[in-house]
């Protein structure tokens, strides 16, 4: 991070390098940066697939970010509930904490619906106005 | 809805610690895309200030061009992850860099040359010697090699 900040007027003129000369060096480091992962052929498959599930999310105005906190959160999320179920039962739905998220989850599942309400009735008095 | 609808009735018949988190997730998700069907079946949308934050696909490019533009940038990546099965990392970088700045970028030979082998040089400077990855040979060379 450090370094970053020492270079960052630096890195930032790399945005004025035409697209066509910065793609190729991108592209190498995506796929170098995958292929070492495991040392395996299967996970450049593996990014040139999610790459356009990505791409095809995007085109179709689909968010991107909770698709991929399912993928990395869903293993730990299994492998605790499995764990919390085994542990209380079904005790752990009432303990604080958990109810707290439980609250958090619904707020922000409540959030979008609230703010088009909010911005319909705006307006609407705008109209009116 | 389908999906989930699908996942929740194949977990039923599974043992309950199986059964578990696909029950936990399935149920939620069938809940929520049968609301958003519904919304959708309004004709509402959420505002723009309501939508999650991400990238936006440019919407002044012509679909045909922004079409032919996404099969291009594919057959390039497809192409290049050939070039690594064929290959191997070591050659695929320099031909793959080559061919994306005379073609696709419309550089000059000389420009094109030295970039690729700039390209090279890096990646065989950090990960092959100082980072010491084991890039493997590509089918070809493997292929040759086999040949009496």
């Amino acid at each position: 991070m450090g370094a970053s900040l020492v270079f960052i007027n630096q890195l930032a003129k790399l945005t004025t390098i035409r697209a066509h000369l910065l793609i190729p060096f991108i592209v190498l480091l995506v796929f170098i940066g995958s292929y070492t992962a495991n040392n395996s052929y299967g996970d450049l498959v593996a990014m040139l697939v999610f790459g356009a599930l990505g791409y095809a999310m995007v085109a179709a105005g689909w968010p991107r970010a909770p698709f991929i906190l399912g993928l990395v959160l869903g293993k730990l999320a299994e492998n605790y509930l499995y764990i919390s179920t085994t542990r209380y039962g079904a005790a752990w739905l009432g303990r604080p904490v958990v109810v707290v998220l439980f609250l958090l989850a619904v707020l922000v599942i409540a959030y979008p619906f609230v703010q088009a309400r909010r911005s319909r009735r705006r307006a609407g008095a705008r109209c009116a106005s | 809805m389908v999906v989930s609808a699908w996942a929740v009735l194949a977990a039923t018949a599974w043992p309950w610690k199986a059964a578990l988190f696909p029950l936990a997730i399935g149920i939620p998700v069938f809940l929520l895309a049968a609301a958003e069907f519904c919304v959708a079946a309004t004709g509402r949308r959420a505002s723009a200030e309501a939508l999650a934050v991400d990238f936006v696909a440019s919407q002044h490019v012509d679909r045909s061009l922004a079409l032919r533009r996404t099969v291009a940038t594919f057959t390039w990546l497809i192409a290049f992850a050939g070039l690594i099965v064929a290959f191997g990392f070591s050659l695929a970088i320099p031909i793959f860099v080559l061919l994306y700045l005379r073609i696709a970028g419309g550089e000059g030979w000389l420009r094109s040359l030295v970039l690729s082998l700039v390209a090279w040089a890096c990646v065989h400077g950090l990960f092959v010697r100082l980072l010491a990855l084991p890039f493997p040979e590509g089918w070809v060379q493997a292929g040759l090699r086999a040949l009496p």
